[in-house]
């Protein structure tokens, strides 16, 4: 009777234990990787994502060359695409600093003074040419088409749709809820640590059964995220998505599949440590018969 | 020592046993725990990506030919689908010769003249409203005069209109796109002598002299 009450208890604590380590594993997750800004700005590099903006606002101005009258060159050359991809990055960088509550950058996070020059220039060059008046009219025409130019740049800089996700206030929850980050996590950890020590108790008479009970803990909780993360990866979930512009797409997908490839990596070493507890508990176990 | 064979059996048994049940019972807890939350998260992904993955991508999307035909006041009419070429566009006073699409997006734009899909099919009563852009099909739209001839063919029928007015508005006027009670066709474009995106719209309002019906 003993017996089973000390395998029922350390069977519920088992399950407690694989339940904080998953959680444990979420909240850190959430810390490192999601509110990591540095997480965002490696896959815009790694994923070429600048060159899928540039062909978007080619694409764009290209198209628009009909009602404009403006070749899409006029914007293009006027472009660096390092400058760009600066640009993408400070755009990400100042809004995960802000959720967190951190001091922003009060620089510009794209310069259109080249862009605003090239407009100018060609404005100049076709008044002249076609003798048009340089006048109020003129003016107003000239300001409407840079401030339509920069307003695309703007929007095509901004990858994520963070602009998108802070007017529906998303952004705004997330705010509220990362001061929680901390505190939540000490509290897993800890919570964590009393089921283990309680597991070591009801296990003190054996330390085999304690590396028996601490691998199947990591066991189960590496296998329950592990599958649906597999799952997500392996059926090509996310490319499912519909997106009408397609560097978003990639942006978004990007993000989503680094996102389930980390978790993975953090199930395989869980899963490992799960492993090594189970020779762990063979071994002790041989030593104690013999 | 059957005893002790058989207590070890037992043991192994429930050494081995332990981790699916204890899986099973933490699979079973995280469905109960996630389910609703990652219903919500599926809706909201839904909503904002479309995340069917049975869905086409919006760009992929193939322009249905397949015409559906009706009957006006015992004449065959045929609808067409989006972005189908249905009609042809003939002003000879400034040289046009255009094709007609129904509906209205860039890609067609490049080929032709749109037809807005808020308005009447060709040869339905009321207004039937085509735009084109300013530098290409409809460049010399300005130089339509009153009483040029303008004529739609369609595979079930001709129609001449003759223009009657031209107007000046305002992108967000919607008054000249507007159905109407008399048979007329509006044909518009940007209007600007400028560079960059104008507010202005230029429409020229013709009026319907025959519809001829193909038997």
């Amino acid at each position: 009777m003993k017996k089973f009450n000390n395998y029922a208890a350390s069977l519920i604590f088992t399950i407690l234990t694989a339940f904080f380590i998953i959680f444990t594993v979420f909240v850190r997750f959430a810390g490192t990787t999601v509110m990591n800004e540095k997480f965002y700005t490696d896959i815009v590099k790694s994923e070429k994502l600048t060159d899928s903006v540039l062909n978007s606002i080619n694409k764009f101005f290209d198209d628009s060359y009909a009602s404009s009258g403006i070749p899409a060159e006029v914007y293009l050359n006027a472009i660096d695409k390092d400058k760009l991809e600066s640009a993408i990055c400070n755009k990400i960088e100042n809004t995960i600093l802000e959720i967190k509550g951190e001091k922003v950058s009060d620089k510009e996070v794209f310069n259109f003074s080249e862009v605003e020059k090239s407009i100018t220039n060609y404005f100049e060059a076709f008044a002249e040419e076609n003798n048009v008046d340089v006048n109020e009219k003129y003016q107003e025409q000239l300001d409407k088409t840079i401030e339509a130019a920069k307003t695309e740049i703007e929007n095509h800089i901004d990858i994520f749709m963070l602009d998108i996700m802070d007017r529906s206030g998303v952004l705004d929850k997330a705010e509220k809820l990362y001061p929680f980050l901390t505190p939540v996590m000490i509290a897993v950890i800890s919570a964590l640590a009393v089921c283990i020590v309680i597991l070591a108790v009801l296990n003190r008479k054996s330390i085999p059964a304690l590396f028996y009970w601490g691998a199947v803990s990591c066991l189960c909780s590496s296998v329950i995220v592990a599958v649906p993360c597999l799952i997500l990866k392996f059926s090509d979930y996310f490319n499912g998505l519909v997106i009408r512009t397609d560097y978003i797409f990639k942006s978004v997908t990007a993000v989503l599949y680094s996102m389930v490839d980390a978790l993975l990596l953090v199930q395989i070493i869980i899963f490992a440590a799960a492993v090594i507890l189970f020779v762990l508990y063979a071994v002790t176990g041989r030593l104690k018969k013999s | 020592m059957s005893d002790n064979i058989e207590k070890s059996k037992s043991a192994k048994t429930v050494v081995i046993a332990t981790p699916i049940i204890v899986l099973v019972i933490c699979a079973a807890l995280a469905a109960i725990m996630c389910y609703f939350p990652v219903r919500k998260a599926e809706t909201l992904m839904n909503i904002a990506f479309s995340a069917n993955p049975d869905h086409a991508q919006i760009s992929e999307i193939k322009y249905d030919t397949k015409e559906v035909e009706a009957e006006i006041d015992g004449n065959k009419i045929v609808y067409p689908s989006f972005g189908a070429e249905y009609a042809a566009l003939k002003i000879d006073s400034i040289n046009l010769e255009a094709p007609v699409f129904w509906g209205s997006s860039e890609e067609l734009l490049k080929q032709g003249v749109c037809q807005y899909s808020g308005s009447v099919f060709i040869g339905e009563q009321g207004n039937v409203v085509l735009d084109a852009h300013c530098n290409t099909y409809f460049y010399e739209l300005g130089n339509v005069k009153e009483g040029d001839i303008v004529t739609l063919t369609t595979s079930y029928g001709e129609f001449t209109y003759k223009a009657k007015e031209q107007v000046l508005f305002k992108d967000t006027d919607n008054k000249y796109i507007s159905p109407t009670a008399d048979d007329r066709l509006t044909l518009y474009t940007c209007y600007g002598n400028l560079l960059g995106p104008t507010e202005d719209r230029l429409a020229v309002i013709c009026e319907l002299v025959e519809k001829k019906f193909y038997e």
